[in-house]
C-alpha cells in the first residue's frame, strides 16, 4: 500500500477510534473497568489489517487526542489509558503472530486482558501499592473477558463486511497477510 | 458466493476458534475462582487509611468514625467513615467515579479518586502493610 493511502487509512481509523473513545467516556456508568472497550474495536481491526506499528501509532495518537479533548492530558487518567492501551496493542501484536490457532476474538481477548492488567499495574505502581491492585485482578479479568468477546465479534464483523466489498485494510488486499 | 479473498482469509484467521473459546473459558473460570477466593478470605476488622497528594495521610482505627476533607489537584475529596465503613461523600472530580464506588468495609478494599490523587484503603492481611497502626 502506498504511503498516501496508508496515511488516509490511518487517519480514518484514528477518527473512528477517537469518536468511539469520546462517546464511551460520556456514558455515565461509573464502573471504571469499562474503559476503552469500544475504541479497541479499531485497534483489533488495525492489528489484523495493518500490522503492529500502525496499530501502535493509532493507539498512542488516540489516547493523546482523547485526553486533550477530555482535558486530562498528562494527568493520572492519561497515564492509565496510555499504559493500558499500549500494553494491549503490544500484546495483540504478539497474539497476531500466534494467530493460526488464535482467531480474531482471541486476539481481542488478549488485548482486553492486557489493557485491564496494564491499568492495574500502573495504578498499583503509582497510586495504591501492590495489594489493592492485586485484589482487583479477578474482576478486571472477568470484565476483560466480556469486553474482549464483544469487541472481537464486532471487529470480526467489520473486517468481514469490508472485505466482502473489497474495502478491507492495507495488507490483505495487496496480498500481504 | 464468498469472494476468493474471504475464502483465503478464513483459512488463515478464524473468528472464534477453539483456542479462542479455551482462552475465554480460562479467563472466566479463573476470574470467578479468584472472586470466590477473595469473598471467602478472612474478614477481620482493619484500620482505614486515607491518603492524598503531598503526603496527606489519615488513619481511622478499625470500627471507628471520622470525616476528612482531602485536598488535591482538582479540588477537595470528602471521605466519611462511620463505624469502620468508608465512602467518598463528595469530590470535585469530573466523573464522580469515586463517589459512586459505594462503601467499603473489608480489609483490602479500596476506593480511589485518581484525578485528585486520593485513596481510601481498608488495612488487612496484606504482605506490604503494617499489622497494626498505633497513634
Amino acid at each position: 500500500m502506498d504511503a498516501t493511502r496508508r496515511t488516509a487509512h490511518l487517519a480514518v481509523l484514528l477518527a473512528v477510534s477517537l469518536g468511539l473513545s469520546v462517546v464511551e467516556r460520556a456514558i455515565p456508568i461509573p464502573v471504571p473497568f469499562l474503559r476503552a472497550g469500544l475504541a479497541n474495536i479499531v485497534t483489533v481491526y488495525a492489528i489484523i489489517t495493518m500490522g503492529l506499528v500502525d496499530a501502535l501509532t493509532l493507539t498512542v495518537l488516540r489516547v493523546i487526542l482523547a485526553s486533550l479533548i477530555g482535558g486530562t492530558f498528562l494527568g493520572p487518567t492519561f497515564a492509565l489509558s496510555m499504559g493500558g492501551g499500549v500494553a494491549a496493542t503490544l500484546a495483540m501484536g504478539a497474539a497476531r503472530a500466534a494467530s493460526p490457532p488464535l482467531g480474531i476474538v482471541g486476539i481481542s481477548l488478549v488485548g482486553a486482558l492486557c489493557h485491564n492488567l496494564g491499568q492495574l499495574i500502573v495504578v498499583g505502581a503509582l497510586l495504591t501499592g501492590a495489594s489493592p491492585a492485586l485484589r482487583l485482578v479477578p474482576l478486571a479479568t472477568l470484565m476483560a473477558a466480556g469486553a474482549g468477546l464483544v469487541t472481537g465479534l464486532i471487529a470480526a464483523l467489520v473486517i468481514e463486511r469490508l472485505d466482502r466489498h473489497g474495502l478491507g485494510g492495507a495488507g490483505r488486499l495487496e496480498g500481504r497477510a | 458466493m464468498l469472494s476468493p479473498i474471504i475464502r483465503r482469509r478464513r483459512r488463515r484467521l478464524g473468528i472464534l476458534t477453539t483456542a479462542d473459546r479455551l482462552l475465554l473459558a480460562f479467563m472466566v473460570v479463573g476470574a470467578s475462582a479468584g472472586l470466590v477466593a477473595l469473598a471467602f478470605s478472612p474478614a477481620g476488622s482493619g484500620a482505614i487509611i486515607i491518603r492524598g497528594e503531598g503526603g496527606f495521610e489519615e488513619t481511622v482505627a478499625a470500627g471507628g468514625s471520622g470525616t476528612f476533607v482531602v485536598p488535591g489537584p482538582v479540588g477537595e475529596t470528602v471521605v466519611v467513615v462511620e463505624d469502620g465503613v468508608a465512602h467518598v461523600e463528595s469530590s470535585d472530580c469530573r466523573h464522580q467515579i469515586c463517589v459512586n464506588m459505594g462503601r467499603i468495609r473489608a480489609p483490602g478494599e479500596l476506593i480511589a479518586c485518581v484525578p485528585n490523587g486520593v485513596t481510601v484503603v481498608i488495612e488487612g492481611r496484606s504482605e506490604d502493610g503494617p499489622d497494626a497502626v498505633t497513634r
